[in-house]
């Protein structure tokens, strides 16, 4: 738009701002986090499951069809503000 | 256009009428061919005996799905433009049955003869072949075309010599085509009813109607050949089992796996040995005989794929599967217990749930086959719970993009709480599935899920599906070891062996659940895994009186029994372990090679910066190439450093089972035996004495 009024202060186009948007969804719900680049996603898996009223141990969480640690970050898994999270919980079969 | 015009219900109504219609050709190919394989040896002609329409039907059918597809486009796309409708009206049905036929008239088409003399020949060669004293006395003589007529007419116009560098042998004399053509399966000795006279009619009509083609200089249909299409269609091999016994195989299954599309090395490779030995030959190495060798040519296909290079994928499809449903199902199902301990997704849920009768989750099985896994290329990803509809953005929005060279992938897939293994062959373009509990379910929607996922479009006439039937797969005598099925199918087929009638599942789930722990087995589990050591000790009362004897050794029989089960049991594992070790070590080397030269092109590629940046004609993008080639460099050393890991994990799983087998060792049989042996003579004493004492009593 006008491309004059912006300049001053930029604050999406320098690299990359500190927080970024996560999407977390189970096929159910979706919950938005706003999370620091830096900040483990420990935090957020936490905060989704005491949300949703799930023990931390009973999900995975899968970003990109790859299961996320406790002590990944944003940065570490190279996430873009917007990304989204799955969250499965455990299924077994038998017969 | 109007495809996307339609509304979503209409679209998946048409889609389905696509899929029946694909469906119904297949299952009337496949009835065919198993109809056609009683057939075999007959000396009645199984084609001959349907009805015209039917013939057209099964002749339509091969054109679509079979093995001859190819060779029909190549015709289409031959100077001579023929469509399979055309052939139809020209040649009849029956020659879609023949590869045979159908590539030495692609390469008749391909010759640049024009199509009129060409049918002149070919009609000429038949007359030849049909009159009472003809030179060919092992022809048969009543049969409306054989293929022995396009090799006689293409040498009647000089047209074989051409490709001489593709062609292994020529079809130039006589002694050639009567020795091929006797090994014609069944089907061509007597051939479709039409009538020959008609016949002959019939093609002058249709020879008018024919637009008439240029003809062409010989030298110019010369060339043609090029690499893609000899990997697309091979090249008519005049040898004595190139005849139609493509067709006793089952061309259903295995359609156009000749389409190698990607020429990888091993696939080039094949295509080599293809060249060389005959075609009927490099489809059985291609394909194994499908319908009772299934395993053991899957075993052997993936034998030729030279199969370091493989990764896992592992979905679950029960998306909308949820924790009430499983509270539900549990109380049907007393022996299923999920519980908070075994829904956990850590090491201690997947513990818990390789326990003895447990239900196995992802989470066993995700990491059991990454341990065991000897490439690490393993990801998870549930299936969405419609395919169907979710299944594009799904995939776009997960990197299941397997490398070029991954030509093996098994994806354990949950459905209703059962797991069953599918295995996807991107070489041969087949997906299996092996299900523990084979029902006559259709995995086609989920085959083609896993496809798309894959990257790859789902086409009827490239993929194929099929369900490993249970004589191919063992099959579970309980309602929990699905999942185990699913591991150890996976395992014995990443380490190429054949299966086995049955897994010892208990025995696995202890090995698992110790390699999970990263523990030594114990004695005690050993001792648990195979139940009590001996039935008696010699003090027990029972010794004393015959029924007690008796007794004593029926049970030491039914050990004895058990011990021998056990044995072959845990000799089939450690054949499966030291298979899998082998197969990490060389994936190791591989890996390490890898490497090395990975190590030497940056080298080179630094020199080369280092050069440019002298004379300063430094690009922007050699830095980026620099940078590429050290990132896979990287990428390497982990995945050697994994694969170490890997190789370790698979020795400890070794060490393991040679400890058990250890415990099944001789020595304990021979006791049993050796006892069992006492017992047996202390019952006959006993016996004796009982008839002495029966002998004193009368004579007293």
């Amino acid at each position: 738009m006008s491309d004059a009024g912006s300049p001053v202060n930029k604050p999406e186009e320098p690299v990359q701002s500190e927080h970024l948007n996560i999407k977390v969804t189970d096929n159910n719900n979706e919950v938005f986090f706003k999370i620091k680049r830096t900040t483990n996603l420990k935090k957020l898996m936490d905060a989704f499951c005491e949300r949703q009223g799930k023990s931390p141990q009973s999900v995975r969480f899968l970003f990109d069809g790859t299961r996320v640690n406790p002590n990944d970050n944003p940065d570490s898994l190279d996430m873009q503000d917007g990304d989204t999270l799955e969250v499965h919980q455990e299924q077994i079969g038998g017969c | 256009m109007q495809a996307l015009m339609l509304d979503p219900e209409l679209q998946e109504r048409k889609d389905s009428l696509e899929r029946a219609a694909t469906n119904a050709s297949r299952e009337l190919l496949q009835i065919y061919e198993q109809l056609r394989t009683l057939f075999q040896g007959r000396k009645l002609d199984l084609f001959a005996l349907l009805s015209p329409s039917t013939q057209r039907w099964i002749g339509l059918s091969y054109a679509t799905f079979g093995r001859v597809a190819p060779f029909l486009h190549d015709i289409a796309q031959s100077e001579w433009r023929l469509e399979s409708n055309d052939l139809l009206a020209e040649f009849g049905a029956a020659v879609f049955t023949s590869v045979n036929f159908l590539s030495k008239f692609r390469d008749f088409a391909r010759s640049g003869v024009s199509w009129e003399r060409a049918r002149e020949a070919l009609q000429q060669a038949k007359r030849q072949r049909q009159e009472p004293g003809a030179k060919l006395p092992r022809v048969a003589k009543d049969r409306d075309w054989a293929p022995a007529d396009v090799a006689t007419a293409m040498n009647s116009i000089n047209v074989t010599q051409r490709r001489p560098g593709k062609r292994k042998r020529v079809v130039s004399d006589e002694e050639d085509q009567a020795e091929f053509v006797p090994n014609l399966p069944t089907f061509e000795e007597e051939d479709s009813g039409v009538n020959e006279e008609d016949k002959e009619q019939e093609l002058e009509q249709v020879g008018d109607i024919e637009p008439s083609v240029p003809e062409i200089e010989i030298g110019r249909g010369i060339p043609i050949y090029t690499p893609p299409e000899s990997i697309s269609s091979p090249p008519a091999l005049a040898t004595p089992y190139d005849a139609d016994d493509f067709m006793s195989e089952s061309s259903v299954e295995f359609i156009m796996d000749e389409t190698g599309h990607s020429p990888a090395p091993a696939d080039v490779d094949f295509q080599g040995n293809m060249l060389e030995t005959s075609n009927a030959q490099a489809n059985l190495l291609d394909t194994g005989q499908k319908p009772r060798a299934g395993t053991r040519s899957l075993n052997e296909s993936i034998a030729g794929d030279g199969g370091s290079m493989r990764r896992v994928v592992h979905l679950d499809s029960g998306g909308e599967e949820t924790p009430e449903r499983y509270t539900s199902f549990v109380t049907n199902k007393p022996f299923l217990t999920a519980t908070p301990e075994n829904l956990q997704t850590t090491l201690e849920g997947a513990l818990k749930q390789l326990e003895p009768e447990g239900w196995l989750g992802q989470e066993a099985i995700e990491r059991v086959l990454n341990m065991c896994t000897i490439y690490p290329f393993f990801s998870v990803a549930p299936l969405p719970a419609e395919p169907d509809r979710d299944w594009h953005e799904w995939s776009r929005s997960h990197k299941l993009r397997r490398k070029t060279w991954q030509r093996k992938i098994f994806v354990p897939i949950l459905q209703s709480a059962h797991w069953v293994l599918a295995y996807v062959n991107m070489r041969t373009y087949k997906v299996t599935f092996y299900d523990s509990m084979a029902s006559r379910k259709s995995w086609q929607s989920v085959a083609q899920a896993l496809v798309a996922a894959l990257g790859e479009q789902w086409d009827p006439q490239v993929w194929s599906q099929s369900l490993a039937s249970d004589v191919q797969m063992p099959q579970q005598p309980n309602a929990y070891d699905c999942g185990m099925h699913v591991l150890l199918t996976s395992i014995f087929l990443m380490a190429e062996l054949s299966l086995p009638t049955t897994y010892d599942c208990r025995l696995w789930r202890t090995l698992f659940r110790n390699l999970l722990r990263k523990a030594e087995i114990s004695q005690p589990e050993i001792d648990t895994l195979f139940g009590q050591t001996l039935c008696a000790d010699p003090a027990n009362e029972h010794l004393r009186t015959a029924e007690g004897l008796m007794r004593v050794i029926e049970a030491s029989d039914k050990h004895l029994d058990d011990v021998h089960q056990r044995r072959r049991t845990i000799e089939d594992a450690s054949m499966l372990v030291s298979s899998l070790h082998t197969r990490a070590c060389s994936a190791t080397y591989l890996l390490q090679h890898e490497r090395t030269s990975l190590e030497t092109e940056v080298e080179c590629r630094q020199r080369h910066l280092a050069d440019l940046q002298t004379n300063g004609s430094l690009r922007p993008n050699d830095h980026q190439t620099l940078d590429a080639t050290r990132a896979s460099l990287s990428m390497s050393q982990e995945q050697i450093q994994a694969n170490e890991q890997r190789q370790k994990d698979i020795f400890t799983l070794w060490q393991m089972v040679q400890s058990v087998r250890g415990a099944v060792g001789e020595s304990d049989s021979g006791e049993v035996v050796m006892r069992r042996n006492e017992w047996l003579a202390e019952l006959d004493r006993l016996r004796e004495r009982i008839a002495d004492f029966m002998e004193q009593r009368r004579k007293a």
